[in-house]
């Protein structure tokens, strides 16, 4: 939510510095997610006034003014049409740029030369579109520079928790503010005014009074739909919203000032002066505001006249009621309604406003009448229109929690001796009745618009932060230790451990598969579990085996490695039986793999210390699949691909995987302690080149001495595009290097490999005093 | 009428029956097939079922299709060679080279230690998981804005008897109401797991992270205890130069409720809003965010059938992916996923 600080200071007085601000709400209050000012973005503003308005002879949709800006007359041409006579307004002179970057030059509109501009919000860089020029107050100066009368605007972007719904305007951090700096912030003191003559004309009815417990109505005569006074539309800019007319901006002015959303009607639209709140009945249709029509449900609370919704309360207005250029009657709506009814709605629709954001989140019992009042005042004022009156319909409400609060509990929670004083302190600054019943026992009724304070702890938590949690001591903790050699998470790691020290690559998966994968694996008799709302396609179906995205992960490094043997250990879940399954799986991949090389399995099996009876049961996956039981029960599968499933997974090189749920099996790993390993020295990670490498074996006649080559590996590495350098064989005197190429910034052509080979072999044959023989390329 | 839905329940029935790939094809994707029938039929329905029920038909005939085109290349596959996965291997398993563990396994362990030292237990937990447990007996509200803080992946259920929704966990919370239904007070322990947001994937933000999760109960357990153990784990971690500072925040099932910085561990705290001399890592804070933490609320002891008026306790959630990131410079938390073999040998 976004505050402005010159609004925060209009209100409280006592507002202190914007840095103080950030520092009372992030450390007691609430998180500023940031901060920023709001300049005008185009160069060398400057106030005229209009003095003439003439037509343009040869253009029907532009205007030719004449404009003073104090020290010069200037002519103008101009396309808006809110302009009149009299009026003042931000000029822009050629020789400046407007916000979008654009020079302004003296130039021939249709024959009419125009000596400069006259500035909208949008070329000002206020708002990314507008309707027409920004209108100026009148006692503001002609010829003075309007970019320093604008100023630099701070601007605060608060993040509110859901627990706090008070916190959702100026007056509510305001108020905040002043109660964590000891001081308590005068209520607006506004009150309703007589209702008489409204209760004529207009008639209340709250049919639903559970979802409703109070709806005010303000009734206006003779108003002037227009724009809304520079004062309001400043504010409205401020925190990122469109100015519309005199009335919806009142509206929206007052919710940022109180809270309270507003919602006006006009009155005409109205059938029979009534306004009913009800709910919905099941296929009622409403045309909104923003041009949508719903289909309601009995669910849904309205706002209706005699015949039909208006509004859907608390939400958004319907398009029919709402106030236009012709509306001279107006009807003002502030009211209570429940938020778990405006949640539902707002939800099933798939609609958020900042009204329902607010009603969601609990606006207070007693706003609807301080805003009235407020609204009413400026509506008036705004619109030269008539207050007709006033009229509230009130329902029961749930009384005020009585929390009984025992200071000697609280400070044991926080571990801080706090003094009895600064909690009676703390808790009345925030707007708590405090009634001490004991020296002790406190009986505490908290302000009606803290609506998240129930109980002792959520006292306890005021105290604390507006205290400081930061000045709380710290305190350790003592504890009987406890053995963990023999739990699943150690025994996992002792697993990585030997997979690792065999040689296995760990790799981390995504918890998703694909839809192809899923249906692959169906024909197994796996109902995988469908994602009912996932982020992609791809990412539909939840893992029920590790093994797809192992397959992946072998296809993507089948070219970069000669050899990749990898293990994943992670959660797997599916249907069976109707029932859901959830298991911790270990899988494995190996490429390349020899056929009927069972040694990885023998190790696994010895490891684990449990024998494997496999039973072949060919599938889709391999004629070649074996299940693996333990003891007679299936825990999982070996195989290597077939043709169908290096299709699937783009794999040509032979591959074999294993998947097996490990829980069952880990209890017979030995751990003699727990041993949580990890590299000692400081590793930091070197980003990876988007390139393809290129691998070139070169032979050397002659031996190689294989120390002294390890030392000029570390010298020569990344020289020259080279990423690796080994010694692929020493065989009949024959000595074959292999070098891999890559390129952080390019694909490497045959030309600059040769160059590169050319260079590192005379390097080789000067080092080693051995012969290059002949280029054999992979 | 019948549905592409009845049309691939039979054709599943078929598929376990073992009926040969070139019956199936005759019977579920030639001309005069229902379900071929029923796309070419599609044409004469109003407009509206027209789309929704083609979308479902064409889905169901590419699985079909693929599926028999599967059964189809297995029969193809018939020169492969047999393997014999009983014979007891005469060699040995041949190490060229030891292999390397992932990131996330060290921080995950380094993040361990301290509270291993300290006597914690590790415990586990499911992570499709039933609404209830996730939100419920964690003292979210129903129908409350709290439930909105954290994006929730729901799935469908299949199961007979649906008690509860079933989603992916968002938080590893849930396991503290699972273990504590298990066991009695004087309980620490800490749940180490995968969760699953929701949300747009960034450089920051995955929607599936890490978590580590931590739970004190007994008497007398204090705001200042947890204040203690954080800051013991900061400093154990990342050297006794670092330190924790924290902020009132909001989740349900703690209260108080509080978010944990701890001090930049790359421009030790120095910040700056010089945009030329701005840490990247903490963008000029000073600070890094960590996680939540706070005291556990009365309900949620109660829920773990703890009583709340001898015992209180603390729990936190750390985030282990951004640990992993700031131990080992990965600035991408994508990086850490893409299982590419030079990223995994370099750790």
């Amino acid at each position: 939510m976004l505050i402005s600080y010159e609004l925060l200071k209009e209100i409280f007085p006592g507002t202190p510095s914007l840095d103080k601000v950030l520092d009372l709400l992030i450390y007691k209050s609430v998180e500023v997610d940031a901060t920023f000012s709001l300049p005008i973005k185009a160069e060398n503003i400057i106030i005229g006034q209009i003095i003439e308005i003439k037509p343009h002879p040869n253009a029907d949709r532009l205007q030719v003014t004449t404009v003073d800006i104090g020290n010069q007359i200037k002519t103008i041409v101009c396309g808006a049409n809110n302009i009149k006579i009299g009026q003042k307004i931000p000029v822009i002179l050629p020789g400046n740029k407007v916000a979008n970057g654009m020079l302004i030059e003296k130039r021939t509109v249709r024959g009419i030369e125009s000596d400069g501009m006259l500035c909208s919000t949008e070329e000002l860089g206020l708002s990314d579109s507008s309707s027409g020029i920004l209108i100026l107050p009148v006692d503001f100066e002609i010829g003075s520079n309007f970019n320093k009368i604008w100023g630099s605007p701070d601007v605060i972007n608060v993040s509110v928790t859901p627990n706090r719904g008070d916190l959702l305007s100026h007056y509510g951090i305001a108020r905040e503010l002043a109660a964590l700096q000891g001081d308590i912030l005068k209520e607006p003191g506004l009150s309703l005014l007589s209702g008489s003559a409204a209760r004529d004309k207009i008639s209340v009815d709250i049919k639903a009074p559970k979802a409703c417990s109070k709806y005010i109505v303000s009734y206006f005569t003779n108003c002037a739909i227009l724009e809304s006074s520079y004062r309001i539309q400043r504010q409205l800019y401020l925190l990122g919203q469109r100015p519309l007319n005199n009335v919806v901006d009142v509206t929206n002015y007052v919710m940022t000032v109180l809270g309270q959303p507003l919602h006006a009607f006009d009155k005409n639209k109205l059938k029979d002066n009534l306004i009913i709140v009800r709910f919905a009945s099941s296929g009622e249709k409403l045309l909104l505001l923003d041009g949508q029509e719903i289909k309601l449900k009995d669910t849904d609370l309205v706002i209706a006249d005699s015949q039909k919704p208006i509004a859907l309360a608390g939400i958004m207005g319907g398009k029919d009621s709402a106030i236009s250029e012709n509306t001279t009657d107006v009807i003002l709506e502030a009211a209570h309604f429940n938020p778990q009814v405006i949640r539902s709605t707002s939800k099933r629709l798939h609609i958020t406003t900042d009204a329902s954001y607010r009603f969601e989140r609990f606006v207070d019992y007693n706003l609807p009448d301080s805003s009235s009042s407020l609204a009413a005042k400026m509506i008036t004022q705004e619109t030269s229109g008539i207050i007709a009156g006033q009229i509230s319909v009130n329902k029961a409400v749930s009384k005020l929690p009585n929390i009984v609060y025992k200071i000697d509990e609280s400070n044991l929670l926080i571990g801080e001796n706090i003094d009895r004083s600064e909690h009676t302190n703390i808790l009345t600054n925030l707007g708590c009745k405090v009634h001490k019943d004991t020296p002790n026992i406190y009986a505490i009724t908290p302000p009606s618009w803290r609506h998240d304070l129930n109980i002792s702890e959520d006292l306890t938590e005021e105290v604390a932060r507006v205290y400081g949690l930061n000045n709380i001591s710290k305190k350790p903790i003592s504890l009987k230790t406890t053995s963990n050699k023999d739990i699943i998470e150690i025994k996992i790691q002792a697993l990585k451990d030997m997979l690792a020290k065999n040689g296995l690559n760990e790799v981390v998966n995504s918890s998703f598969i694909t839809h192809k994968d899923a249906i692959f694996f169906k024909s197994f008799g796996i109902a995988s579990i469908h994602i009912l709302n996932p982020v992609s396609p791809e990412n539909s179906w939840f893992r029920p085996l590790l093994t797809p995205n192992l397959l992946h992960n072998i296809s993507k490094n089948q070219h970069e490695a000669e050899r990749f043997p990898v293990f994943e250990i992670g959660n797997v879940a599916y249907f069976k039986n109707d029932q859901l399954n959830e298991n911790t799986s270990l899988a494995v991949a190996i490429f390349p793999f020899n056929m009927n090389d069972t040694s990885f399995l023998k190790m696994l099996q010895e490891f684990l210390g449990a024998s494997f009876e496999c039973k072949p049961e060919p599938n889709l996956l391999s004629d070649n699949f074996t299940l693996i039981y333990v003891n007679s029960k299936p825990v999982g599968y070996v195989s290597d691909l077939s043709d169908t499933a290096k299709k699937q997974w783009k794999i040509k090189v032979p591959t074999m995987v294993l998947e097996i749920s490990i829980e069952s099996l880990l209890s017979n790993i030995k751990t003699k302690k727990v041993d949580l390993g990890y590299p000692k020295q400081a590793i930091i990670y070197k980003p990876l080149s988007k390139f393809p490498r290129v691998v070139r074996d070169i032979n050397f006649i002659g031996q190689i001495n294989e120390d002294k080559f390890l030392g000029f590996i570390t010298d020569i590495k990344g020289q020259e595009d080279l990423e690796n350098v080994s010694i692929l064989s020493i065989y009949n005197g024959i000595t074959t290097i292999r070098f891999t190429f890559r390129s952080f910034e390019k694909t490497l052509t045959d030309a600059e490999i040769s160059q590169n080979i050319s260079n590192l072999t005379k390097r080789i044959e000067k080092s080693f005093n051995i012969k290059n023989q002949v280029i054999v390329e992979e | 009428m019948i549905t592409p839905e009845d049309i691939f329940a039979q054709f599943e029935k078929d598929i376990k029956a073992s009926v040969p790939a070139v019956e199936l094809k005759a019977k579920y994707l030639s001309r005069k097939s229902p379900l071929i029938s029923l796309l070419r039929s599609l044409k004469d329905i109003e407009p509206e079922k027209r789309r929704l029920i083609g979308s479902r038909a064409n889905k169901i005939r590419q699985d079909i299709e693929d599926t028999i085109n599967r059964l189809d290349s297995i029969s193809h596959n018939a020169n492969e060679e047999t393997i014999d996965w009983s014979k007891s291997a005469e060699a040995k398993w041949q190490v060229e080279s030891p292999g390397h563990l992932h990131p996330l396994t060290y921080a995950t362990r380094r993040a361990v230690e301290p509270f291993l030292r300290l006597g914690f237990y590790i415990e586990r937990g499911p992570e499709v998981e039933f609404s209830l447990y996730n939100f419920d007996f964690l003292n979210f509200p129903p129908n409350h804005p709290a439930r909105d803080i954290q994006d929730t992946f729901y799935v469908e259920d299949l199961r007979e008897q649906k008690d509860s929704d079933l989603l992916l966990r968002t938080h590893t919370s849930p396991v503290q109401i699972r273990a504590m239904k298990k066991s009695r007070p004087p309980a620490y322990f800490l749940v180490p797991g995968r969760v699953y947001r929701n949300e747009a994937t960034d450089a920051s933000h995955g929607c599936f992270l890490h978590q580590i999760e931590g739970l004190a109960i007994d008497k007398g357990i204090s705001l200042g205890n947890l204040l203690w153990t954080l800051d013991y784990f900061t400093k154990s971690l990342f050297g006794q130069q670092i330190n924790i500072r924290v902020r009132p925040s909001y989740f349900p099932f703690v209260e108080p409720g509080i978010e944990i910085d701890f001090t930049c561990i790359i421009c030790l705290g120095k910040g700056s809003n010089d945009d030329n001399k701005r840490c990247s890592v903490c963008k000029g804070k000073g600070w890094i965010e960590i996680g939540g933490a706070g005291m556990v609320h009365p309900n949620v002891l109660a829920n773990m059938n703890v009583d709340n008026s001898i015992y209180t306790g603390f729990a936190f959630g750390l985030g282990l992916d951004r640990i992993a990131m700031l131990i080992y410079s990965i600035p991408d938390i994508r990086f850490m996923f893409e299982n590419d073999i030079r990223f995994i040998e370099q750790f």
